[in-house]
């Protein structure tokens, strides 16, 4: 998810036909990209739906969180937040992403869409009681 | 596996650019076509990326070198892939008849009806005139008074997911009710349209072929000639007529009017533009056929070489409707040059979540799928202030004045506006803070120009202008 050259998925468009299906972008296996909040309590990962992020189309986001380096321990008691934004452009997102609880300090993100081309901050917000700890990541959508 | 090298990969082993390397037959055509062109501009101007490989993507890939002056990277290319061909148009599981033929033939019907406005002198036709490319020509629509936006063009709404310029409707359907009831449109009410169609022996067939039978609308005292809902004037003798019927009354003209306006959002789908000569291009660019590849000039690839990359205009214009879909504040000049006075996006969202006839209300037909979702996931905001709906740019060269108040008279205007900025409106909330002056020189903008004007398509069926011929009644 971390590059996130959209174009991949309009590439099957040109060439589904005569790229053996190895090389198709289909092949492409999820990227699951690892963070630390930014006091260091927890850690995470968080891999998009499809792996490439499509640009002004509604994707999914699972994130799990953890407290420990490893990621084997999860964290049960933090609630999450996501939020998108380009601060290129001073703006966030247009539609508010619905983030389910699957369990296990396991997420699931949902009706997430990034609208416009250009670069993207994503914020995952992981809170504690009245603690609250942001990790980032960046990406570009073409 | 990294993507850069694997779009490489991909490129190179579908021969997506073969047509343009040098030694083909039409790279021949295509090197002696493009020689007079300038020496090629910086791809774009893309936002630096705080991921390493982003660096690596902004730059071309592959062997990093261009195949001729005015050539496209493979960047540049595959940008260029996404803004064609035109997906199939997607369902409206909001309207039931949307895609039936009879419905939309019932919904021509209508468009072209002046007897649904006040005056029975204007139909939707009246500003939506075939002639005009479905506009009217004018900076501000015309009605019964005047109004204070452009009559927005009609091409490919069928793909949008809000309508109008601040996105107050969500549907087509909910779309067509807005100019039949505005005072200073077409001044219609629902009652005067049912009883229309009540007394129009075709349109009544027609609807009862759709919808069933029409209430028996013979009780003047229940259904009076004249009502309709006026948010916020009790005193209207509309709303004093609306709100004296029974409950039962007003929802069944609401399911009425409901039935009408996804006639015609099932007609407006009709009005689709596709087959521009830049879709044989893109064409082209997918299957290597040099006459598919000819359908653009050398300026017009310039062009479009622009278009993808310095000038920014796929920032809002993406995708093959060239447009997100969504609102912005490029802080237009205002007519008086004093601060913006139009909330645009900002009244639009709040309007579009109190309207009964949203997705989620009970006319739509589908009022827990996506589109009601969509609504519900809206973010509403003081930064949607001054905002207004990315149009798209099929056909734009076919139509002026432009922008969403008429504020300029052609292409040249607009593209020099983006070039210089010259009377921008003050800050006033929110604004696209990317929104910078291009600087294009004379040529560029000519180029660019010219692109535009390759993504005018071909003209609707004549059958699908005018009013059609509906089966006589009892035929």
């Amino acid at each position: 998810m971390r590059l996130s050259l959209e174009f991949l998925v309009a590439l099957p468009l040109v060439c589904s036909s005569v790229l053996p299906a190895t090389l198709r972008p289909a092949a492409v296996a999820p990227e699951v990209t690892s963070l630390i909040s930014n006091d260091g309590t927890y850690f995470l990962t968080y891999a998009s739906e499809p792996a490439v992020v499509p640009l002004n189309e509604v994707f999914a986001v699972e994130v799990s969180v953890f407290t420990d380096e490893k990621r084997r321990e999860p964290a049960v008691a933090v609630e999450l937040a996501f939020d998108a934004r380009m601060p290129q452009h001073g703006h966030g997102m247009r539609r508010e992403p619905r983030v389910q609880r699957l369990g296990d300090g396991r997420f699931r993100v949902e009706g997430v869409l990034l609208h416009m081309p250009g670069y993207w901050e994503l914020y995952f917000d992981a809170t504690r009681g009245a603690l609250t700890e942001r990790a980032q990541d960046s990406l570009v959508v073409d | 596996m990294s993507a850069v090298p694997f779009l490489a990969l991909i490129l190179a082993a579908c021969g997506a650019t073969s047509a343009l390397e040098p030694g083909g037959e039409h790279a021949d055509a295509a090197a002696e076509e493009l020689s007079s062109a300038p020496a090629s501009e910086p791809t774009g101007d893309p936002p630096r990326a705080a991921s390493s490989e982003r660096a690596e993507g902004s730059a071309p890939v592959g062997s990093g070198e261009r195949r001729g002056p005015s050539d496209f990277s493979e960047i540049e290319l595959a940008r260029i892939l996404r803004h064609s061909p035109l997906p199939p148009r997607p369902p409206d599981p909001t309207n039931r008849w949307a895609d039936d033929p009879r419905a939309a033939r019932l919904g021509q019907a209508l468009f072209f009806d002046a007897r649904l406005s006040a005056n029975g002198e204007i139909a939707c036709a009246t500003c939506h005139r075939p002639e005009l490319d479905l506009t009217d020509g004018k900076a501000l629509f015309e009605g019964l008074g005047v109004g204070e936006r452009r009559t927005p063009p009609l091409w490919n709404l069928a793909w949008s997911r809000w309508l109008l310029w601040d996105g107050r409707v969500d549907s087509l359907w909910a779309q067509a009710v807005q100019p039949l009831e505005n005072p200073i449109e077409m001044g219609g009410d629902r009652l005067a349209a049912a009883h229309l169609i009540a007394s129009d022996p075709d349109l009544r067939a027609a609807y009862n072929e759709l919808f069933g039978a029409l209430p028996d609308l013979a009780d003047g005292a229940r259904f009076p000639e004249h009502a309709r809902p006026v948010a916020g004037r009790p005193d209207d003798p509309h709303d004093v007529a609306w709100r004296a019927m029974e409950a039962a009354d007003r929802e069944a003209i609401d399911s009425l009017l409901v039935h009408l306006t996804k006639s015609i959002a099932a007609y407006e789908r009709l009005l689709v533009s596709t087959d521009a000569p830049f879709d044989r291009f893109v064409a082209g660019l997918r299957d290597g056929d040099p006459e598919k590849l000819a359908a653009l000039s050398a300026r017009e690839r310039r062009g479009l070489k622009l278009f993808v990359g310095k000038a920014r205009c796929r920032m809002c214009h993406v995708g093959p409707n060239f447009t997100d879909n969504e609102f912005h504040n490029l802080s237009l000049p205002t007519a008086d040059g004093g601060l913006p006075r139009d909330a645009g996006r900002y009244e639009g969202s709040r309007l579009l979540r109190a309207d009964p006839l949203n997705a989620a209300g009970k006319f739509s037909d589908a009022p827990k799928g996506a589109a009601a979702e969509r609504l519900g996931a809206l973010v509403v905001g003081s930064e949607t202030w001054g905002e207004f709906k990315t149009p798209s740019l099929r056909n734009v060269a076919r139509r002026g004045p432009l922008m969403h108040r008429g504020q300029f008279t052609d292409l040249a205007e607009v593209i020099g506006f983006y070039s210089t900025l010259e009377g921008q409106s003050r800050l006033h909330g929110h604004r696209e803070t990317v929104l910078v002056a291009l600087e294009l020189s004379e040529q560029e903008q000519a180029d660019l120009r010219a692109f535009l004007g390759s993504l005018s398509g071909a003209s609707l069926p004549e059958t699908l202008l005018g009013p059609p011929t509906l089966p006589r009644a009892g035929q």
